[in-house]
């Protein structure tokens, strides 16, 4: 009797640590539809004339970026105009959005290269231009000085993200294959805090994260560091439906680009949507400071803001784009029945050009935001 | 015994240093290892990790330095644009300048040229003295306005992608590269829009101001030697030198920055925006370690730097310190080693000293002693060896007694057990499996193998008779199962020369060296079986014999009796001879039964010699005067076609034997000599001394060892074969028709040759004669002439004669006999009548003639008896067998007087005159 109910109990305990694994933190959600905060979204009915913008606020300056957007007035007037309105959904990361954006939900989004890729894969979207040229970062504490020290290692990453990718470059490069290492999927806000742990040996995380950890715990430092692009798109489909729509949403993102490169005033306004943004997403502050947001959203915008096209050289054979479609090929993370063309395809950044052409005509210069 | 071989081994010393110095040099390595690369699983790096880490972090920060320094350049550079391009100075005449584009040629248009020329002149000489050209183009058209080279004022730059760029209301930091007009060169360009904001705060670009930077004045961010072989590189995007290389080309060249593509690994990952530390080969095939780093300068234009060293440079350190560390470790072993050895010296002296003193023990001399020195427990150690030494040395002596008086009694024990085993008779050997393991002498001797040693490890079947191996095998067999002895076995083993041994073994179980085997005794059975034959012939002879002996008792009873009846036969016929007329038909046939019966007589004698029953008088002979004797009556008996040959001995000893014992011998050889020869032949007679040993009569029945006359009857005759000579002897056996021979003539000389304790022996063969060897033992009594019985009238007498006989026939004859010889005959038909007679009669009796074998008392008895009344009487014994209780063995004793039936009367007179005329 007494076994019988060991045996029991037993089963009880496994089946619960099974069920309760996902929110235990071993890994996200990935049945977006059921994620406590997604599923409040309300992103109207399929044909309803809203437009849906993924965001993702604790990224920087995307997220700056998915926030003043959001907020730009002369956008919202506009597409009011046309009986439109614009919803701004913030996410924790790309695939999560993607997840959306391929069931219709969103329009327009804002993510990394590896959710821009993945989706372009198998999605018609059109990349319209930059919303990062900047740098993510694998952490460690302690002994790990080289990447060749991460074989054998716990390392944590946002599962399908820019930093999972980078990750698995720097992996590549260091001749590691990704079997001898073990990627503990984490979520950005939970890497720091398993690094401290000791639940893993190291994390890989995008801006303004690298940054905070480092400047938080002197004991962290910084084992590899990757370029890494984010890009703003649209849905092709919905585009090319709605093709003023998109122009007026384009001249808003080049509005943003400008309004917050322009004054620090604007770019801390901005931060401090992202930052309300982001805290409804988490359900607590990022950790980030505004400052340090603004410390970087200040190195990257200039650029963006005077060129926000993606370059013509990320497409070419050795550019950034084309590189990150072969690496993500060669990892099984897109077919290797997409073809090249579809994603070059993909990278459409005349529309944006024509805005950056006449931008008194888009209002680019013009700035009206929700305080 | 002692064992004087050096022992094997390491000294103490050589151990204690050995020992002391692994352990201090492992001690020493160890530490060193950690020392240099560090503690597993602990937080100590060790120099080597530190050393490493240390130059990877060096690099990493010369990178990152290196990166924040372009960095900053740029910056800089942005800066100086965007001062230039922000002057208020610069802006105000700009737009009065646009506002006098109407009139370009007005003096204010002139001077606002100059002006704007003169600022410009001075804003380069003052601020900007490392661009090689400031410009300020047309926003229109794109010609240059104004430049630092007046030469290039009014050139059309609206083709240039910084003109272009700079022109976008939205850009406010332009930097474009461009390649010198000669290709030799690079430089950055720095545009930025002057711009003012219209009546509606839209920004209106009024010039592009575009300033130069050759490529070339980085040369002194980038040349900063980073170590002895360190190097920073800088390269575009495409992978194109930004910098001069620090080294040549491995083919010796210096590489066209803007030909040459460096394609190395850190400057590809360098260029696509990886900033890592990687160790790879350089240009030159060097490995280096390189850290990358990446500047976007605009989102369309990026750097990548890489600072490099060459690892020997990074590991030289490391290298050093391990060599350090190892000159440090082979110092200290040296100092180290030479410490212990003092030490082990030292301490170690007490104990060789002691070492030596054993030494000496083990060559036998326990009276050295050791010199306590060294240590407290060393001078106890020693002083308790000495005393060790003492009692060791007194035990020793006790021991060595000991040892000797066992030693003595062991090699006595093993003289005793090898005088034994290697003297023993038997053969002894051991066998396990098959093979020997042990063999003694004997058996080697039974073997005829040189030596016991040649047969170990032989094989001992093939020495067994084949058609014993079976059953040896079974006996094996039986003893290794059960453990147990068997029987003892004849068999025959097979000697090396290949004859037959007879032998018998007996095998009993035993570990021998370690191992189950077999301990076999050898016993050489060969005499065993020889005397086991010679016992089948005797035994066979015996029987023969004793056949003989039955034969010849039945042969002497029968003739007992049948003399009896001869005597009444014989006696009575002689008494009607003397009544009848002589020349009476009554009177021949009187004769005739007369000459029956004594050839009857003559049967009955021949059967009692056979029977050895016939009484004899042996008397002291001389066998060849004897033989010589009879040559001329032989001679007759075998007839003229027979030559008589006669070889007496010379010398040859005195025999006893009854003379006509030896004339019934020759007689009846020479009888069956002259049957056998058929024809012409020869009959040889010789004598001669013969001495019987032992070993002779070992192989003839009835012989004993001793001096022999050798009687030797030889004849040419037919001979015999076995089957006669089988019987030769037996009573009536004759090979010659019926009629021709009694069949007693041999038998009779083999009884006459057993009663005269002598033996014969024949040797015959079909065809090659036959010789009869008569063996009569010596005597050495002297010779006396005996004189042989007279024959004539019978003599008279008138004496008192006592007859007594129970045969009422032969009493009756024999009472006529005696009263025809004028005796006075008292006749008594029992011994009873006898003593009543010989009691009662009044007169002398002077004689008693009594048979011998009577019922109720015999012969003897009754003279005994009548004797006590008669002391005086003189007695005559008769009988027609011997074979009684006077006679032994046939023979009467010397003096004891017999008269033989059948008598004849001429005989019984002249015995009666005899004995009465001999004094008592």
């Amino acid at each position: 009797m007494h076994s019988r109910h060991c045996l029991v109990l037993l089963a009880i305990v496994l089946w619960v640590s099974v069920m309760s694994a996902p929110a235990l933190g071993a890994g996200p959600v990935t049945n977006f539809a059921d994620h406590p905060v997604y599923a409040q979204y309300s992103f109207g009915a399929k044909e309803a004339d809203i437009v849906n913008l993924g965001t993702q606020p604790l990224a920087v300056p995307e997220g700056l970026i998915g926030a003043a957007l959001g907020r730009d007035r002369l956008l919202r007037h506009a597409l009011k105009k046309q009986g439109w309105e614009i919803r701004s959904h913030s996410f924790l990361k790309g695939i999560d959005s993607n997840f959306f954006f391929r069931r219709g939900d969103l329009e327009f989004a804002l993510t990394g290269i590896w959710p821009t890729l993945t989706l372009a894969a198998v999605h018609d979207i059109q990349v319209i231009g930059l919303a990062e040229q900047g740098y993510d970062s694998v952490i460690s504490k302690g002994r790990l000085r080289q990447i060749t020290d991460l074989k054998g290692k716990r390392i944590g990453a946002p599962p399908g993200s820019t930093a999972h990718h980078g990750l698995l470059v720097a992996l590549e490069i260091a001749g590691i294959p990704e079997t001898e290492v073990t990627i503990v999927p984490l979520d950005i806000s939970e890497m720091n805090q398993a690094l401290i742990q000791n639940k893993v040996d190291a994390f890989s995380a995008w801006e303004p994260f690298s940054s905070e950890n480092l400047r938080k715990h002197s004991e962290f430092s910084v084992v590899h560091r990757f370029l890494t692009c984010d890009y703003f798109y649209v849905s092709a489909a919905w585009a090319q439906k709605h093709a003023e729509l998109a122009d007026l949403v384009m001249a808003a993102y080049v509005r943003s680009l400008y309004w917050m490169k322009k004054d620090r005033g604007n770019l801390m306004r901005a931060i401090a949507w992202a930052v309300k943004d982001a805290t409804r997403l988490l359900g607590k502050s990022p950790e980030a400071t505004p400052e340090e947001m603004a410390a970087i959203a200040s190195q990257s915008l200039p650029k963006i803001a005077a060129a926000p096209t993606v370059p013509s050289q990320d497409l070419t054979e050795n550019g950034f784009v084309r590189r990150a479609f072969g690496f993500l090929q060669r990892q099984g993370k897109i077919s290797t029945d997409v073809p090249w063309s579809r994603i070059e395809h993909s990278f459409d950044s005349a529309p944006l050009k024509k805005i950056l052409a006449d931008p008194g005509k888009w209002e680019v210069f013009t700035a009206d935001y929700d305080e | 015994m002692m064992n004087n071989h050096p022992s094997a081994g390491w000294s103490l010393r050589k151990g204690m240093m050995l020992s002391f110095g692994l352990s201090l040099f492992l001690v020493f390595l160890l530490t060193q290892i950690m020392i240099i690369f560090g503690v597993p699983l602990t937080p100590f790096k060790g120099l080597s990790t530190v050393l490493k880490e240390k130059a990877f972090a060096d690099i990493s920060q010369r990178a990152d330095n290196g990166r924040r320094e372009l960095e900053s350049w740029v910056l800089g550079h942005k800066a100086d644009a965007k001062a230039m391009a922000t002057a208020p100075l610069l802006i105000s005449a700009l737009e009065d300048l646009r506002h006098r584009q109407e009139a370009p040629d007005t003096d204010k248009h002139t001077e606002i040229h100059r002006q704007l020329r003169a600022f410009v002149m001075m804003i380069k000489e003052s601020h900007l003295p490392g661009y090689s050209k400031v410009e300020l183009i047309s926003p229109e058209k794109g010609n240059i306005l104004f430049s630092t080279r007046p030469e290039e004022e009014g050139r059309n730059t609206a083709h240039c992608r910084y003109f272009q760029k700079a022109l976008n209301p939205l850009a406010e930091d332009v930097v474009e590269k461009e390649i010198h007009a000669d290709g030799k060169g690079i430089s950055l360009i720095f545009a930025r829009p002057v711009h003012c904001p219209d009546p509606q705060g839209r920004p209106v670009v009024h010039a592009v101001l575009a300033l130069h930077y050759p490529m070339t004045n980085l040369q002194s961010l980038l040349h900063e030697h980073i170590g002895r072989s360190g190097e920073i590189v800088l390269l575009d995007e495409d992978l194109h030198l930004l910098s001069p290389l620090r080294y040549s080309l491995p083919d010796g060249s210096s590489p066209n920055p803007l030909d040459f593509v460096f394609s190395t690994k850190p400057a590809q990952l360098a260029v696509q925006g990886i900033e890592t530390v990687v160790q790879a080969r350089d240009y030159r095939g060097v490995d280096v370690l390189a850290a990358t780093r990446h500047l976007q300068i605009t989102t369309e234009m990026a750097w990548g730097l890489v600072v490099k060293i060459d690892t020997d440079e990074i590991f030289h350190p490391i290298r050093q310190t391990i060599i350090t560390h190892a000159l440090a470790l082979i110092g200290a072993l040296l100092a180290g080693g030479l410490l212990i050895m003092l030490i082990a010296t030292r301490l170690t002296r007490p104990i060789f000293k002691m070492s030596q003193a054993a030494a000496a023990i083990m060559e036998g001399d326990l009276s050295v002693r050791t010199l306590p020195m060294g240590s407290r427990e060393m001078r106890e150690l020693s002083r308790s060896f000495n005393l060790m030494l003492a009692r060791l040395e007194n035990w020793n002596k006790d021991l060595s007694a000991a040892v000797e008086n066992r030693t003595s009694q062991l090699a006595d024990s093993e003289a005793r057990f090898r005088t034994l085993v290697d003297n023993a008779p038997e053969g002894i050997f051991v066998q396990s499996q098959g093979r020997i393991l042990f063999i003694n002498p004997a058996m080697a001797r039974f073997l005829l193998a040189g030596r016991p040693e040649d047969l170990i490890g032989t094989e001992i079947m093939p020495r067994v008779a084949p058609e014993y191996h079976d059953a040896v095998l079974t006996r094996i067999r039986f003893q290794c199962e059960t453990g147990k002895s068997v029987p003892p076995m004849d068999q025959e083993y097979l000697r090396l020369d290949g004859s037959r041994l007879p032998v018998e073994t007996t095998a009993v179980p035993i570990r021998f060296q370690g191992r189950d085997a077999h301990l076999v005794f050898v016993r050489d059975i060969t005499d065993r079986r020889k005397m086991q034959s010679e016992k089948e012939k005797l035994k066979t002879q015996l029987v023969q014999s004793q056949k003989m002996e039955s034969i010849g008792r039945l042969a002497g009873g029968v003739a007992h009796d049948f003399n009896n009846m001869l005597m009444a036969i014989i006696g009575n016929t002689e008494l009607a001879l003397d009544d009848a007329d002589p020349a009476s038909s009554i009177s021949s046939k009187l004769q005739e039964v007369l000459v029956c019966a004594k050839r009857s007589a003559d049967l009955t004698r021949q059967l009692l010699a056979f029977a050895r029953k016939q009484t004899i008088s042996p008397r002291l002979l001389d066998l060849n005067e004897l033989v010589q004797s009879m040559i001329k009556m032989l001679q007759r008996l075998i007839g003229e076609n027979i030559h008589l040959v006669w070889k007496p001995g010379v010398d040859i000893w005195m025999i006893k034997m009854d003379p006509s014992q030896v004339d019934q011998i020759l007689v009846n050889l020479a009888v069956n000599a002259r049957d056998a020869i058929a024809g012409v032949g020869s009959l040889i007679i010789a004598t001669e001394n013969a001495a019987l040993d032992e070993t002779y009569c070992l192989s003839h029945a009835e012989c004993l060892p001793g001096e022999y006359v050798l009687l030797t009857v030889s004849d040419t005759g037919a001979g015999m074969d076995k089957e006669t000579l089988s019987h030769l002897f037996e009573p009536f056996y004759t090979t010659k028709e019926v009629g021709q021979g009694t069949g007693l003539g041999l038998a009779t000389i083999y009884g006459i040759v057993r009663q005269n304790n002598s033996f014969i022996n024949v040797y015959s063969e079909p065809g090659q004669g036959t010789t009869f060897k008569i063996y009569i033992p010596r005597t050495v009594l002297k010779h006396v002439k005996e004189v042989r019985e007279s024959k004539g009238k019978p003599s008279r007498g008138t004496e008192t004669i006592l007859l007594v006989e129970d045969e009422q026939s032969i009493l009756s004859v024999s009472k006529t006999m005696l009263e025809r010889f004028g005796y006075t005959v008292l006749d008594a038909a029992t011994p009873t009548e006898a003593q009543i007679l010989a009691e009662q009669h009044p007169a002398p009796i002077h004689l008693l003639i009594t048979d011998v074998v009577m019922p109720h008392m015999n012969g003897k008895d009754l003279m005994e008896a009548v004797t006590v009344f008669r002391p005086d009487i003189k007695v005559l014994f008769m009988s027609g067998y011997a074979a009684d209780i006077i006679a032994h063995h046939g023979v009467l004793e010397p003096g004891v007087p017999f008269i033989q039936k059948p008598f004849s009367m001429l005989a019984l007179a002249e015995r009666i005159r005899e004995v009465l005329e001999k004094q008592l």
